[in-house]
Formats: structure tokens, sequence, C-alpha cells
């Protein structure tokens, strides 16, 4: 059985699924493809069990096939031929042959019974987001998910349908963010939680495509242009977090985004071994930035202009936090709403597009009076 | 010279720590070196026989007495030492009292003879058949001369209660190297009979010390040397594989007198951290410089104990000198694989290594770290180090010892000196790679180096929290979702107690009604979602330590949480994470032992490997 491909396209399908193949694992099946030929169609998916990527290109196939075949060692071969048609031919010594004008290459694949069968989720209920805005969603929150597997739902990132909107909304219990895009109106309340893993599949894959996502019991379905990218979902209780976001914080600071990146990135030079803390020192339209290193006896301070309304406090954050959560947000000024040097501190921008809003809370570090 | 000797009035005499001078010939040998040493010899020779039961001699080339100081002498508080009372606050001189001489003179048959430089001629004194004494004229070497017969001749009880001339004579010899070691200037023989078994030339310390111990005595110790305003120390303290044990090699010269002082001894054991196992006593010889006024030695008549005006000062001046004297040496126990081939493959300790000075020592593992090392408590030195009592100076460690003249063999010393690796030898390391997720192994300049993630990173965490008790400037993340935990009553209680530690450290809790605990701020080691684990881990850790190891509070918090929050055996560590690690390792103050005492670092040397491949 024979059918011809261009390398370029089958490179460009391979591509698309093999984010899903994983690595390392102690099942070696899944460091292969599986190749199905059906009514016409090559199928091509690749999973590890958490994540499974499946694309599919139209084929001049005579009959339907199932096989899987290493992943690697395909994708290299097809990715460093140039653009040229190719004739896969299945032996019947379970040998694929590919001939190119250059040359002939025989892998040798399995059958695929073996092959996990990759989840299904019911279509039924489609929700439609643009690439763009679900792209940016994720870019900005999910840098605050927790990488300690201790409360699994913190390591994912909480899909949440709301009347007010689609919630983005990740923690690992030092700090949090929510994104809302309130254009997506589902009518019903519900939500999910996707893992880390998908999460970073799911940002090499959104582009300018519209993204329609089905969701089913324990598993979620992207299906980006002729994409279908499926992931687990973590079935766990996502913490209480409307509680813990204050109402009472009327200490307000604006401050220039890029200025306080640039001192906060001189403050991590003297706060990275021993301390990890940067202390805001704050008063009336005054703002001083400083940090020490005890052990190495450096220090830094810096003044920055900025506009404060509120009482006079010092307020100490662990310094890798306040730069992870300036370089995400992307408006020129930040405004740092306060209550007490030990309360939760809520950092937004000040200007936000229409149809998002974006809050991030921020759990200071107490400093020794 | 002009320093004539003087009786001293009653009222001076009286304020002189009085008691017995003289119990065993080891005291006498002792007071008479010291008077060789203040009158400024230059070499001193001393002669025994029958351990000294029958002859103690001391002669030097020092200043010698004339004939009217001679005379004197031998009286009851005659010396040329101190005059007024304020001298007895400045003691300069290992003599003070003017106590030694007459005592010895009151228990045995004494015969002086004695020439000054200026003097033609010199004056004996000795005994006449009457029971007084003597002068006679004559020439004789410049200096003074001493020689002491039989002694207790008149105090039978005294003489019964001798032990064997084997055991007297050891403490003479302690004695006598006890001085030596005091005076590296100085130079000492010493006659056994007829025959000179030490020979010490004139030499520094460190040559002195050779001569008294043996040549690679040095490859096994790490120098010590600190000067301060105040306070100065210079000597040397034993590397792991020293650790003796017994008592006895521990020398404290303060301003060059041997004294036994429990709190600078616990001062060095401290600094040894638990390198140290039950029944080890390291191995030191540290000379303490202090300005005279601000010590005391006038307070027992032994003169082998001084009070320190700022006895507190000095205590954690040599803890801290020590502890960064060790810190600085590669204390790491190199592994060579048993020649027998087990099928275990056991690893044993290499027995010696000749100088091949970039290698490390070898601490032997599976004898000397076992897993329930314990720390010593304060309680257990005050046992060995108990305060001293009359007859501290006939306590001998080695009562055992049956040639009094075969050195112990130094078996054990087998450490090269040189400085820790630090970052030299790790930073250029081309491969870094966990083992099964527990060990770290590095490629290093000598061979490779494995390292144990667990005990590494918990030496890390053990001094940064002792410094955060120190200096109570915690780091406090606080959490966005407080955690409630119920402890029983008596973990509450504890809490309570620890309440001020943990906070500190970085906790910060709020006891909430009967036994409810809110936990709001938690250290930066403390992984997230571990929090209320981790505290009542601690709680459980510091219950156990207080109960088996009696740890002080301080250490017994610092020591719990380091081995809550540390990596585990079986973390999965990223490189950097490694590099980091062991950059941070060695910038503790002891980077080859946690601090249970367990070991950090083995390192396989090259040599190893090559013996093993055959290709030596
Ligand atoms: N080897 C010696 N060379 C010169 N003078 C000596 C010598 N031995 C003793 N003397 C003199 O004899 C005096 C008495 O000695 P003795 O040892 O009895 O007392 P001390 O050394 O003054 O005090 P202590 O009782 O504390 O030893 C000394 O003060 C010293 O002047
Ligand atoms: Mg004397």
């Amino acid at each position: 059985m024979d059918f011809k491909v261009n390398s370029k396209i089958l490179e460009k399908l391979l591509s698309r699924v093999i984010p899903a193949v994983p690595v390392r694992t102690p099942m070696p099946i899944l460091e292969n493809f599986l190749f199905e030929l059906k009514d016409g169609q090559l199928n091509v998916c690749a999973t590890d069990l958490e994540v499974s990527l499946r694309s599919s290109i139209n084929v001049a196939a005579s009959e339907d096939l199932s096989i899987v075949v290493p992943a690697r060692l395909i994708y290299e071969v097809i990715r460093s031929l140039e653009d040229t048609q190719i004739n896969f031919s299945f032996e019947s010594n379970s040998k694929l042959k590919l001939t190119t004008d250059k040359g002939t290459y025989f892998i040798s694949y399995s059958p695929s019974e073996d092959f996990p069968e990759i989840p299904s989720v019911s279509m039924t209920k489609e929700i439609l987001i643009n690439g763009k805005d679900m792209k940016k969603a994720i870019d900005q929150t999910s840098f605050a998910m927790s990488k300690e597997d201790m409360r699994p739902a913190m390591t994912g990132t909480l899909l949440e349908f709301t009347p007010d909107g689609l919630k983005f909304v990740t923690t690992d219990g030092h700090r949090l963010v929510r994104f809302i895009n309130k254009n997506i109106k589902t009518g019903s309340e519900e939500h999910y939680i996707v893992p880390e893993r998908a999460i970073a599949v799911l940002t090499k894959l959104l582009g300018e495509t519209d993204v329609k996502i089905y969701l089913g019991k324990s598993n979620i379905l992207f299906n980006i242009a002729d994409i279908e990218f499926i992931s687990r979902l973590i079935g766990e209780k996502y913490p209480a977090y409307n509680s813990v976001i204050p109402l009472e914080n009327e200490n307000l600071l604006k401050v220039n985004r890029a200025e306080l990146i640039s001192t906060i990135k001189r403050m991590m030079l003297f706060s990275s071994s021993g301390s990890k803390q940067v202390k805001f020192s704050i008063s009336k339209d005054s703002l001083t930035v400083s940090s020490e290193d005890i052990d190495l006896g450096s220090s830094g301070v810096e003044n920055l202009t900025c506009e404060y309304k509120g009482d006079s406090m010092d307020i100490g954050f662990n310094t890798q936090y306040v730069n992870d959560i300036l370089t995400h947000l992307d408006d020129d000024e930040v405004m740092f709403k306060l209550h007490s040097p030990t309360k939760a501190c809520i950092i937004e921008p000040e200007d936000v597009l229409e149809g998002e809003e974006i809050m991030l809370l921020l759990m200071p570090v107490r400093l020794n009076s | 010279m002009n320093s004539t000797i003087k009786i001293l009035p009653e009222n001076i005499a009286s304020k002189i720590a009085a008691g017995e001078v003289v119990q065993r010939p080891e005291s006498v040998l002792k007071e008479l070196l010291e008077n060789s040493i203040d009158a400024g010899a230059n070499n001193i020779e001393v002669v025994i026989k029958r351990a000294g039961k029958s002859l103690i001699q001391v002669c030097d080339d020092g200043n010698g007495m004339t004939e009217d100081d001679l005379k004197l002498c031998i009286l009851k508080h005659a010396t040329s030492k101190i005059i007024a009372f304020e001298d007895l606050e400045v003691i300069k001189t290992l003599g003070f009292r003017g106590e030694a001489l007459s005592s010895i003179a009151a228990v045995s048959q004494l015969e002086i003879k004695s020439e000054t430089k200026d003097d033609e001629i010199g004056t004996a004194i000795k005994n006449d058949e009457s029971g007084g004494f003597k002068i006679e004229k004559g020439s004789f070497p410049k200096g003074t001369c001493v020689t002491i017969k039989n002694l207790f001749f008149n105090v039978p009880a005294r003489r019964k209660f001798l032990k064997t001339d084997t055991t007297e004579l050891k403490h003479i010899i302690n004695s006598f190297n006890r001085m030596a070691l005091s005076h590296p200037l100085i130079g000492f023989k010493f006659f056994n009979g007829v025959d000179l078994v030490y020979d010490y030339a004139s030499r520094n310390l460190k040559e002195r010390v050779k001569q008294v111990f043996s040549e690679n005595i040095i490859d096994a110790l790490v120098p010590v040397n600190e000067k301060t305003d105040y306070i100065n120390i210079h000597g040397y303290v034993g590397k792991p594989s020293l650790l003796k044990k017994s008592r006895g090699d521990q020398y404290l010269f303060l301003n060059s007198r041997f004294v036994l002082n429990k709190n600078i001894n616990h001062a060095v054991f401290t600094a040894y951290e638990n390198i140290l196992e039950k029944g080890d006593y390291p191995f030191f010889i540290l000379f303490l410089e202090i300005d005279p006024e601000r010590i005391d030695v006038n307070i027992h008549p032994s003169k082998l104990e001084a009070k320190f005006d700022d006895e507190k000062d000095v205590y954690h001046f040599v803890l801290a000198v020590i502890k960064r004297s060790l810190g600085s040496f590669d204390l790491v126990p190199s592994m060579a694989f048993s020649e027998i081939d087990s099928p275990e493959e056991k690893l044993v300790v290499d027995k010696f290594h000749p100088s091949d000075k970039n290698d490390f020592s070898d601490r032997p593992l599976s004898k000397q770290y076992k897993p329930e090392i314990k720390s010593f408590s304060n309680e257990e030195i005050d046992l060995l180090f108990g305060s001293i009592t009359d007859d501290v100076i006939t306590k001998s460690p080695n009562e055992t010892v049956e040639q009094p003249f075969g050195r112990e063999e130094k078996k054990e010393i087998d450490h090269q000196i040189s400085t820790a690796p630090k970052n030299t030898e790790t930073e250029v390391s081309p491969f870094i790679i966990q083992l099964h997720n527990k060990y770290i192994l590095s490629q290093i300049k000598s061979g490779l180096m494995i390292i144990d993630q667990h005990v590494a990173h918990e030496r890390i965490l053990y001094e940064k929290a002792l410094g955060r008790l120190d200096t109570n400037i915690p780091f406090s993340q606080q959490l966005l979702f407080p955690k409630k935990i119920k402890l029983d009553p008596s973990k509450n209680e504890l809490l309570k107690e620890l309440n001020d530690y943990l906070s500190r450290i970085g906790f910060q809790l709020k006891l909430k009604g009967k036994d409810n605990v809110l936990i709001e701020g938690v250290p930066d080691d403390v992984k997230k979602g571990t929090e209320e684990k981790v505290l009542e881990d601690i709680l459980e850790e510091y219950v156990s330590n207080q109960r088996e190891e009696k740890l002080e509070e301080k250490d017994n918090i610092a020591k719990s949480y380091s081995c809550k929050t540390a990596i585990k055996a079986g973390d999965k560590l990223e490189e950097k994470e490694m590099r980091l690690l062991i950059d941070k390792l060695f910038a503790t103050s002891m980077p080859y032992v946690c601090p249970h005492g367990r070991p950090i670092i083995v390192k396989i040397s090259i040599d190893e490997f090559d013996r093993r491949f055959g290709r030596t």
C-alpha cells in the first residue's frame, strides 16, 4: 500500500503533534506517533497520557491502516528533507519505506494495539474564543502556577466560567493572578483546572486562529485549526480565592512600571542569596525601594517618583515575585493597592483593554521592626 | 641580676592560694621546670631515676642565684617574683608563691648548685646531717642545678601512695612534654637514668610539635591563628582523624602556662560540632595570650587553673576562631574500596597516604560515623572536664600505658594539608549528575566528589537558621491562604514556648483558642503546600532531639528546622540547583559534616579508580 505526500506538508503536520511526545518515559510506546490511515486521511496522534495531540491531512491512500512509528526518528528525517515528494509504502516485514528522489529510508513500525487510547471529549457544547485573547490570558497568568505538587489544584490554571466572563486564575499560595475575559459568556457557571503541562503546550499552539473549547468530565479538548489538543483536567477543589481578595485596600501607589522593573532588577542583585526581600518605604508621593544582603554586607537603595495617597508604611516583598508580576503586566503605569505591611497587596495596571480585567495579589514578606 | 629573693610579709602570703604543692614526683619536676623557665633558661636538662622516686634533677643555664638568694629560696614564702600585693594582679611568671622549693625541701633531700653570670664562683646548698642546710662554695656551670633525692623519704604515707614506676614516669613525661610544648624556644633534654630519651633543640612551635609527637602529625593538624587587641590565639587543632578516644591530648596554654579550663575545652568541643562522637576527644595545642591583668591564676595552689575577667568573650572568641579554622580546611573523608572483593563492595578506609598533598583526609566512615551519633551535652562535657579538684594532677588519662617511652604510634595520621576545595575545584566541574535522586556526583581535581544532597542542604539551612535566630532578621512570606492546624495539648504548649524562636526563623503563627494554630507566614525554605506538615514535623523533631540529645533550645530549633525543610533523598534536582547547592555548601563554615555529624562529602581519588582498574 502506497501514498505520496509533500515533505513540507508532512513536516508541518508532525511538528504540531510532536509536543505531546514525552522526552523520557517509562512507556516506550509513547515515543511513537500513531499513524492512522482512514478514508483517505492520515491521522497522526501523540500522547504522554496527560496531554494528547492529533492532526490530519488528506492523502490518496487506498486502504485503511493503523500503526505506530518512532516519532523522533521519522520527524527528524522528514524535517531534514528538502521540499520534495515522499512516497510512503508499508512493507509486509513491518518496515515503512520512504522513497524520495534522494534515496530510500526504512523505518520499523509496530502494530497500534498497544498505543493508549486518546480520551474522547463530547463535542456537544462548544465555547469559542479568539486565539490571541486566549494566549494573552495564559501569558499573563501562567507564571503564578505553583511548581510544588503538594496541592495539585494550584499546579494548574483555573478556568472559571461565570456570568461576568471567563476567568483565568493561578496562585501558588503566595501570590495570585486573576484575568477576566468579559466577552466569553456561556450562561453556565462551571470551572475546570487545566494542568501546567497543557498550558505549556497551548502557548505553543495558540495564534491568530480561533479556539474551540469542548469540556468533558475529566478532559478538555481544544480545537485549533486542524489540531485537536486534549488534556486531562485536575480533579481537585480549587482554593476559595475570592475570600482572600481584599476589599479595603485604600492606600494607592501609582508608579511607572518600566522604572520600577529597572529598580527591582538591581535590587535582585542585593537580595538573591540571603534575604530575597525588597523593602518599599512609602509615604506621600515618595517611594524608596531598598534591599540588603546581610551575609555579603551589600545593599542598595533607590528613590522613585510616584503618586501615593495613604498611610506611610514600610512593606517587604519577595523581590523575585515583584519582578515576576511587573514583567507580566503590560501597561505603562501600575497601581499598588495596599492595606498594611502584613496584608495582601493588590497590583493592577492603570488601564486595561475593553473587555478585560487583570488583578494580581501579592502577599508581603514580614519585615522585622 | 637584681631580682633578689625576699620573704613575703604575712598579709601578702595569706592572699596566695595555699595548699599542698608536692603530691608526686611529677609535681616536683613541674615546679623545678617552672623555676628554670622563670630564670630565663635557654637550655634545660632533666635527669630522672626510678620515676623520680630516687632522683629528680633539673639543670638550667638561666640567671642563677647568689649565695644570699640560695639561702633564702628554700624558705617559706621566699620569692623574687612578687613584692607587693598588686603584683599578684599581673602575674607574668610561672611561679609567684615562693612555696615550691620550701615545700620540696621539706619532703626530700635537696641540693642546689648555682652560679650567676656576674659571680666568679658559685654556691651550693644542701642538707646537712642534722636536717639543716649547709653552704659550700665551688665552681659550677652558669645557671642552676637542682637535685631532689629520695622524695617523701620522711613522709611514708605519701610514699606508699605513689603509683608504679611506669605510671609515675608517665606523669613525669607528660609534664615534661607540656613544658617543652609551652616553650619551644627553650632546648629540653630528658634523661631516664643515663639514657637520653628526649632531646628537643630550640625551635618554633611547629617543629616542637613534631619533636614531641611525630614528624607527620602536622599533616593531621589545622593551624589556628588570630590576633586581636585584647586576646591572641595560636596553635593547632587536630583534624577529625586525630580524634582520640582519651582525654589528655588537649593542651591549653594561657600566657605560656599550661592550664586546665573546662570552658575553653567546651568551646573547642563545640567548634567541632558533631564531628565528635561520644568518647571522641579533639586534639589541640592552643596558646592564648591575654593581658595578665585580665586573668587570675592565683586561685589554686596547683597553678593549673585560671579565671578570665571576660569568660564569655573568651569562650566565644575561641569557639569562633576554631570553627573558622576547621571550616577552612578540607576535612573530607576520602574513600577507597576494600581490597577484598566482597559482593556488597563495602567501602573501607584507605590506610595511609604518603604526602600526596592534593588528597584529603580519610575519615573512617563505617566505624566513626554512626547514625546515632550524639553531640555532647553540657553535662557530658562537665563530666569529661570536671572542675578541678586537688587530685586533678593525679588523674591520668593513660594509666594503662605499659612502655613509658614507647611513643604511641599515630597510625591514624593521614591527613594532608590542603585548603577546602572551594569553588576552584567544583566550578569548573565538567559534569555534575544526580545519582538515584540522592547523591550528587561531580568531578574534582583529585577525582570524584560525592555529596549527600539532603545533609548538604541541611548544613546550609542549619547555619542559615542559626543566623536568623541570632540576628532576628527573619524572612517570613505571608500566606494568601493561612493554614489552620490542630495540635495536641503538649505540642501546643511547646509551640507557645518556642514561638519566639520560630518567629525569628520566619514562622508567623497565631494561637487560636485552645489548640488551634493559624500559620500566617513561613520561612522561604518551606515548600508551598507543606506548611502544616513542616511545622508539625519540626515540633516532633524538636521533642525527640530534646529527649535524646538534650540539645540547647536554639541549636535544637535550627537542627529540627533544617532537617525538616531540607531537600530529601528522592528529590529530583536540576543541574542548576545542584551547582547552587554545592556553592552554598562551600560557603558554610563546615561543609563536610552535617549538623547531626554525618559526612556530607565523600571523595574517591583518581588513584583509587586507577587501582581498581588495574592501571597502577
Ligand atoms: N632555677 C632557678 N634559677 C634561678 N632562680 C631560681 C631558680 N629556682 C628558684 N629560684 C629562685 O628561688 C625563688 C623561690 O622559688 P620557688 O619555686 O620556691 O618560688 P617561686 O618560683 O617564686 O613561686 P612558686 O612557689 O609559685 O614556684 C624564686 O622566686 C627564684 O628567685
Ligand atoms: Mg617556682
